[in-house]
């Protein structure tokens, strides 16, 4: 369904060009959800906006593809480009979804926009209260306004505005971040209902993995704009192999054990890379090929990879 | 419920700024207001006087035409509770100067009448008239150059902002006056340069109107250029300010297209603060249109001051400037109802 | 978060050295700056009565334009002042008396078509000499004799002055033959311009060089000092001048002390009011926050322009009042300012952090909000003066200020009088605006500069 191949998008700014993604590839199946993970600001969030092709200047895509059904779009101009892919096949969810409803207008209101503009050809009003009843929130809510309602409301209310068009590939940026325990928990068996009623293939990013364990088929760990690891959920939890991986497991907080263990250190700044591994300043195993050359993703399982000197 | 417990709170709150406000400036001009109410007193019991003496018919000797002209001056005075203490003074001078009581004219006329009313009633609308068409032309072209130069954004309007800034903080409107009726009225005969109608006075509405906004193109050219760069540029700043909100990019990603992002979400989600701008804006500029008047010999609110300055005719400055904190108060209050109407979360309160 | 707003404070001069729009403003503000201590040492403080006299401009054409107009292809009589400062001294017998006879000479070319509106000649001695004859002597020859008996020191003896009239009167006599009735002013100045002949009064100028000789007999010493020979034209100077003489550049100048101070003033006093205020505002937040944004609202209005003309009413103005009253009206536009500044600060959490720690609110505002403040103060008080200047010139304009003072909005008050736009003496009404305008060039661009350095500052997180 989704293919992204080699995908490198830059940042200019006063300190130099900003690498934010730097020849990342990742797939997603049909009917499949894929988790990606990494701490803030490792470019998981631009993967994202570059697949709907969101990126703005000062950012730009310097090199790579996305394939989606077989096509480039990135080969589309910007017209056809949101024409026919946006919303209707890539629908998005926010990590600012609160946010994401314009302010000044009612939820329904907007919903009727998306339709509006992507020619559903039913009645609008029936459909937005069909949406709104899929993802268990009260019909009259069409008619509040953002600022009425609570942040799950709104995560629920943005996610039925996602379905509007029935798009077959929904990305989630950080779907339940902000939200509270019990609704983080609802929002997730939300589109696990999702992939199992529409058969929709979604694209999960966020900071947190626990999360992920619970939901993806799939997981990729990318760390400074590179992928560290990629694998099934079953390989990279059981077994992680890149030591930020690694990491990055150990600092889930668990009923078991009391310590939380952090990873030491910063993510290096984009704009003025290392040579070699890019977490080498952080790794307890660092060795002295680590700062030299670059480690590519090699194989280590039938679906697992991992970008290290140790494999 | 929610709209309608805004503008109450919203009424009160304004009523109160109209008391304070008017207090300050009865202090501030408590000895003029004096002198202003003993002379017309005085203009209004020689007025009487003279009524008495030609009415013959009544046959009163001058002592007793004396005496009912003194009780009349004194019975004018006691209105204004003259004679009482301090704080009733107070009171009722405050009450009676916002019911629009100002007494007579030292010596301007409006249609051959003294009374201050009269003659502010004359003169206003003319100033209602060229300030709200030059206001509204101004929101109007500020708002979509604002757009547009927000939607261009880069280093080449940065910078004109200077220029506009120069234009705006020190360009006087009257100024500029001159040199349209200059170059635009008296060189190119494009225009008239004085006046609101055309002497003699045209047949017929349409020529009467017709007449009057060509009267009105270069006074609201000279407070249009003053105000619009600067306007222009603050509609510019919150603009560019709203599209840096998350609801902006979500917007462009169910694929809306960018001038249905620009004009329809973002403007619609700027428009309370553009408001809020455009009243403080119209605020700042209100002095200098008054002025601009003057220069235009356009007979409003401005060139009646400057007439009223020329003849020392205190009661009628004193009329306009209560008459004025009233209508720049009304003006604000519905600054603020449009504020609160284009904010769903002033109109629809969340709890 | 302290030690960023320290490290960054001494870098201000720096990067605003940087700034090219900010260095035009320094030269544009050293230029006014300098014209000021020029305006202030070269005019006397008594410089305002002379500008209220109209007597003191009779050397001066009216309604002139410029001088540099001709050079655009307009042909005007330039206003020519010469000075008869060296004088011989020899003594004569006249019969049985001694005299003693003082003489000076000096030349001018003219080349102007147009003839000038006036000439004059101004003696200036200690003494009383007897005589004055002035000789003027046109190119080519001809020349007329204007003598004055028993003269004024300091007097200007001009064109309607009976003796320069009886000596035409006599001049055209001789040209014409027929010449009976007295001329007029006009008249006097085509004789002494003219191209002689019968018809000289019709005629056009004499271009070439002219000479005024001038013979002064006394019977006493007489000490001469330099006296004036002016030919006063249709255009003057820098920027002209106004119906009664007065140079507009001389206006200017006398103008730009005042208009700077009033600005300066005002700006400092009602963006610290204001600041202050706002900040406070900002910083309390909830009741205290609503009541103080209520009285800000009272102060904004009221319509500042009649309110300051009762004002004039009731009390003589001085600067400090107008200035004060200015700064009273003004200070509610910095106070929103100051206000979305604080609660921008107050939203950090390093706010909310410090006073959970229980750390004195003083201490919170010293450090957290002074350090934001205070170069928003910084650059609003710069972006203020042309403000202040502004309400001050359109004040002087309908006619409300201290008495007796030469002001730019005043030059165009009388200028609107005059109906100079209609006249077309354009030079009467573009000046003074123009340096209402270029006075507030200079602190926009560096009020700008500043902004744009600080701004960044102020919206940190």
């Amino acid at each position: 369904m989704l293919s992204v191949r080699d995908l490198s998008v830059y940042f200019s700014s006063s300190r130099g060009e900003v690498k934010a993604l730097d020849g990342v590839s990742l797939d997603v199946s049909e009917g499949e959800i894929v988790g990606l993970a990494g701490e803030s600001g490792c470019g998981k969030t631009t993967l994202s906006l570059a697949v709907s092709r969101l990126i703005y200047p000062p950012g730009r895509i310097a090199s790579g593809s996305i394939l989606f059904e077989g096509n480039d779009v990135l080969k589309l101009t910007a017209t056809q480009f949101r024409e026919t892919y946006r919303w209707k096949k890539i629908a998005m969810i926010f990590q600012g979804s609160m946010n994401g409803f314009t302010p000044v207008f009612t939820i329904g209101d907007q919903i009727e926009e998306v339709l509006e503009i992507h020619r559903y050809g039913g009645d609008p009003a029936a459909r937005t209260r069909e949406l709104l009843r899929m993802v268990e929130l009260d019909p009259s809510i069409a008619e509040r306004f953002p600022h009425e309602l609570s942040g799950g409301q709104k995560q629920r209310a943005f996610i039925a505005m996602a379905l509007a068009v029935d798009p077959p590939f929904l990305i989630a940026d950080e779907p339940t971040t902000a939200l509270d325990v019990v609704t983080q928990v609802s929002i997730i068996n939300l589109l696990k209902k999702l992939r199992k009623e529409k058969h929709i293939s979604i694209l999960i990013i966020t900071h947190d993995l626990a999360l992920l364990s619970e939901i993806v088929d799939r997981a990729y760990i990318l760390y400074a704009g590179r992928m560290a690891e990629v694998g099934t959920a079953e390989e990279i939890f059981r077994d992680p192999k890149h030591p930020y991986t690694k990491g990055l497991i150990a600092s889930i907080p668990t009923l078991k054990s009391t310590k939380i263990e952090g990873i030491a250190g910063f993510m290096p700044d984009l704009a003025n890379l290392p040579p070699g591994c890019k977490f080498a300043p952080r790794c307890p195993y660092a060795m002295e090929v680590c700062t030299k050359e670059e480690p590519q993703l090699k194989g280590v399982r039938e679906a697992q990879s991992v970008a290290c000197w140790l494999y | 419920m929610g709209f309608g417990r805004f503008v109450v709170t919203k009424a009160v709150s304004y009523f109160l700024v109209l008391m304070a406000t008017v207090s300050i400036l009865y202090l501030a001009t408590y000895s003029v207001i004096q002198k202003v109410i003993t002379s017309s007193a005085e203009a209004l019991a020689i007025e009487y006087r003279q009524n008495l003496l030609k009415s013959t018919h009544l046959s009163l000797t001058p002592a007793q035409i004396q005496t009912l002209t003194e009780d009349y001056q004194k019975s004018y005075l006691s209105q204004f509770a003259f004679n009482q203490p301090l704080p009733v003074k107070f009171a009722v001078q405050i009450y009676r100067l916002l019911t629009l009581h100002f007494g007579q004219s030292y010596v301007l006329k409006w249609n051959g009448s003294q009374n201050v009313n009269t003659i502010i009633a004359g003169y206003l609308p003319n100033t209602i008239l060229l300030f709200t068409t030059a206001t509204l032309i101004l929101i109007a072209l500020g708002t979509a150059i604002g757009l547009l130069a927000a939607k261009s954004a880069g280093s080449g309007w940065d910078r004109v902002v200077p220029i506009i800034a120069v234009i705006h903080s020190s360009l006087p409107a009257w100024w500029l006056g001159f040199l349209l009726i200059a170059g635009l009225g008296y060189d190119l005969k494009l225009f008239p340069t004085s006046g609101i109608t055309a002497v003699p006075t045209p047949k017929g509405w349409l020529a009467i109107d017709l007449g009057v906004a060509d009267h009105m193109v270069l006074p609201v050219l000279s407070i249009l250029i003053v105000g619009l760069g600067g306007f222009a540029y603050i509609v510019r700043s919150l603009v560019i300010s709203t599209m840096g909100e998350d609801f902006v990019l979500t917007a462009r990603a169910r694929g809306l297209s960018e001038s249905r992002v620009l004009f329809r979400h973002v403007l619609r989600a700027a428009s309370p603060a553009i408001t809020t701008q455009a009243i403080l804006a119209i605020t700042g500029s209100f002095g200098g249109a008054l002025v601009t008047e003057i220069v235009f010999n356009w007979p409003g609110i401005g060139l009646l001051t400057y007439m009223a300055i020329f003849d020392n005719d205190l009661p009628v400055i004193i009329g306009i400037v209560f008459v004025l904190t009233i209508i720049l108060l009304v003006g604000l209050f519905i600054g603020e109802l449009v504020y609160g109407l284009l904010d769903p979360r002033i109109r629809v309160s969340g709890d | 978060m302290t030690s960023q707003t320290k490290r960054v404070r001494p870098s201000l001069v720096k990067e605003l050295a940087k700034s090219k729009s900010a260095l035009v403003g320094v030269a544009i503000l050293l230029v006014l700056g300098g014209l000021t201590v020029y305006s202030v040492a070269a005019l006397p403080s008594s410089f305002s009565q002379r500008w209220q006299n109209g007597d003191a401009w009779v050397l001066y054409p009216v309604d002139a334009p410029p001088q540099w107009v001709t050079a655009f292809g307009y042909p005007e009589a330039p206003t020519v002042n010469v000075s008869l400062s060296h004088w011989t001294e020899q003594t004569i017998s006249v019969g049985t008396e001694n005299l003693t006879e003082y003489y000076a000479s000096v030349s001018f070319k003219w080349s102007s078509k147009v003839f000038p509106q006036n000439i004059a000649f101004v003696p200036v001695f200690q003494g009383s000499p007897s005589a004055i004859t002035v000789t003027w002597t046109k190119p080519g020859g001809g020349s007329i004799d204007v003598s004055v008996s028993s003269p004024a020191s300091g007097a200007a003896y001009e064109a309607q002055s009976p003796s320069l009239v009886s000596a035409t009167t006599q001049y055209l006599l001789n040209q014409t033959g027929q010449y009976d009735t007295q001329p007029t002013g006009q008249q006097v100045v085509s004789a002494f311009f003219g191209q002689p002949g019968p018809n000289i009064l019709s005629s056009s100028t004499l271009k070439g060089t002219y000479q005024a000789s001038v013979q002064v007999l006394a019977s006493s010493p007489v000490k001469m000092s330099k006296s004036l020979v002016v030919v006063i034209g249709t255009s003057y100077g820098l920027m002209g001048t106004d119906n009664l003489g007065r140079p507009i550049d001389l206006g200017l100048l006398a103008g730009l002390p005042n208009a700077l101070e009033v600005g300066f003033l005002v700006a400092i006093i009602s963006v610290i009011v204001g600041i202050v205020f706002g900040g406070l505002s900002g910083y309390f937040g909830a009741k205290k926050d609503e009541v103080m944004q209520w009285v800000a609202l009272v102060i904004l209005a009221m319509p500042a322009l009649p309110f300051l003309v009762v004002i004039s009413f009731t009390t003589r103005l001085n600067l400090w009042v107008e200035v004060l009253l200015i700064s009273a009206l003004s200070w509610p536009f910095y106070a929103i300012i100051a206000r979305t500044v604080a609660l921008s600060v107050k939203s950090q959490t390093f706010v909310e952090a410090d006073k959970a720690m229980g750390v004195p609110s003083y201490r919170v505002f010293s450090s957290h909000f002074m350090p934001r403040l205070i170069p928003v103060t910084v650059a609003y008080t710069v972006l203020g003066i042309p403000g202040g200047i502004l309400l001050a010139e359109t004040l002087y304009f309908i006619g409300i200020g201290p008495a007796n003072l030469v002001t730019w909005g005043g030059i165009l008050d009388s200028a609107f009088a005059s109906e100079a736009a209609v006249f077309g003496f354009w030079w009467w009404v573009i000046f003074p605006g123009l340096m209402i305008i270029i006075s507030a060039i200079p602190f926009v661009l560096l009020g700008f500069a500043l902004e744009r350095i600080i701004a960044p500052r102020v919206s940190t997180k």
